[in-house]
């Protein structure tokens, strides 16, 4: 199987995912990660937050983001953000075009 | 060069997220009326509140492109995930903001609180009280019976405050108006 070829995100991309990533974790204490999978597109900022006062997942095992609009000049990207509970942590089903729990970026802690 | 079905998929899926919004900030108004009225059981308070809080998760599920998931109810993770991202959302960035961070922190909770009392208030599967349908209970004496949503006084523990919830819909109408114009 060929090789999946991998971007690095650009330098804005990556600074406004982290400034997000730092903010909610100011904002909910008990958030244990924060986990970027990189959007090739970098249009979403696509974050899954691990935070055990989260809800389970529902019957279908998978990661349900909720999507807030950009909010430039800090945030010029969407932002697509899951909440859930450390035990699912790489055993949800991913949305459509997140790729795989490999390709997680690790912003917090 | 698009094809006509390309270009007319497109445009159809771009409006999920400001269709769910629209008919979200629809409910939201009758939802206020029902909560002014003095003669109107708290059941159908509490239907319009589910109804318009549902619509504005579901709205914020999409960025657009695709139908939100079918998964129902999704208020109570809605706001959840808002309790750790408050500073995006339009309205309640500034509520936070103005807040020390102790008073911050009750106030999120509390709208985590009140959403999860109206979500479990949702008719289930599994029966007991919900705002819509009739479900099997037990009287003072301990017969079986069946309650009525518009005879039963939601109390405790399902006591909602919905000055509370309205006020908090009212930001999610703000942050979607933005958006649906």
């Amino acid at each position: 199987m060929p090789e999946r070829l991998r971007v690095e995100p650009s330098r804005p991309y990556l600074g406004a995912a982290s400034l997000l990533a730092r903010e909610n974790a100011r904002s909910e204490q008990e958030i244990a990660e924060i986990l970027l999978f990189p959007d090739p597109d970098e249009r979403e900022i696509r974050l899954v937050e691990i935070d055990p006062n989260s809800l389970p997942a529902g019957e279908d095992n998978s990661v349900v983001p909720f999507y807030f609009a950009p909010d430039p000049p800090d945030v010029p990207f969407w932002m697509a953000i899951a909440l859930i509970l450390p035990d699912e942590k790489g055993k949800l089903r991913l949305p459509d075009g997140w790729g795989g729990w490999e390709d997680a970026v690790s912003l917090y802690p | 060069m698009q094809s006509h079905f390309t270009l007319r998929k497109e445009t159809m899926a771009l409006n999920w997220r400001r269709a769910f919004l629209k008919q979200a900030i629809s409910d939201l108004r009758v939802a206020t009326e029902m909560a002014k009225r003095e003669n109107v059981e708290d059941c159908h308070r509490i239907r319009y509140l589910q109804m318009a809080a549902e619509k504005f998760a579901k709205g914020f599920q999409t960025s657009g492109q695709n139908q939100p998931p079918t998964i129902h109810p999704v208020f109570d993770r809605f706001v959840r995930t808002l309790r750790n991202n408050p500073r995006r959302f339009k309205g309640l960035s500034e509520i936070v903001a103005a807040k020390p961070l102790w008073n911050r922190t009750q106030y999120l909770k509390r709208i985590v609180r009140n959403a999860t009392r109206l979500v479990n208030l949702i008719p289930k599967k599994s029966g007991g009280p919900n705002s819509e349908y009739p479900w099997l209970a037990r009287d003072n004496q301990g017969n079986e019976t069946v309650a009525v949503p518009c005879e039963f006084k939601f109390g405790v523990p399902y006591d909602i405050s919905y000055s509370h919830l309205l006020e908090f819909l009212n930001l999610c109408e703000r942050a979607a108006q933005g958006e649906i114009i």
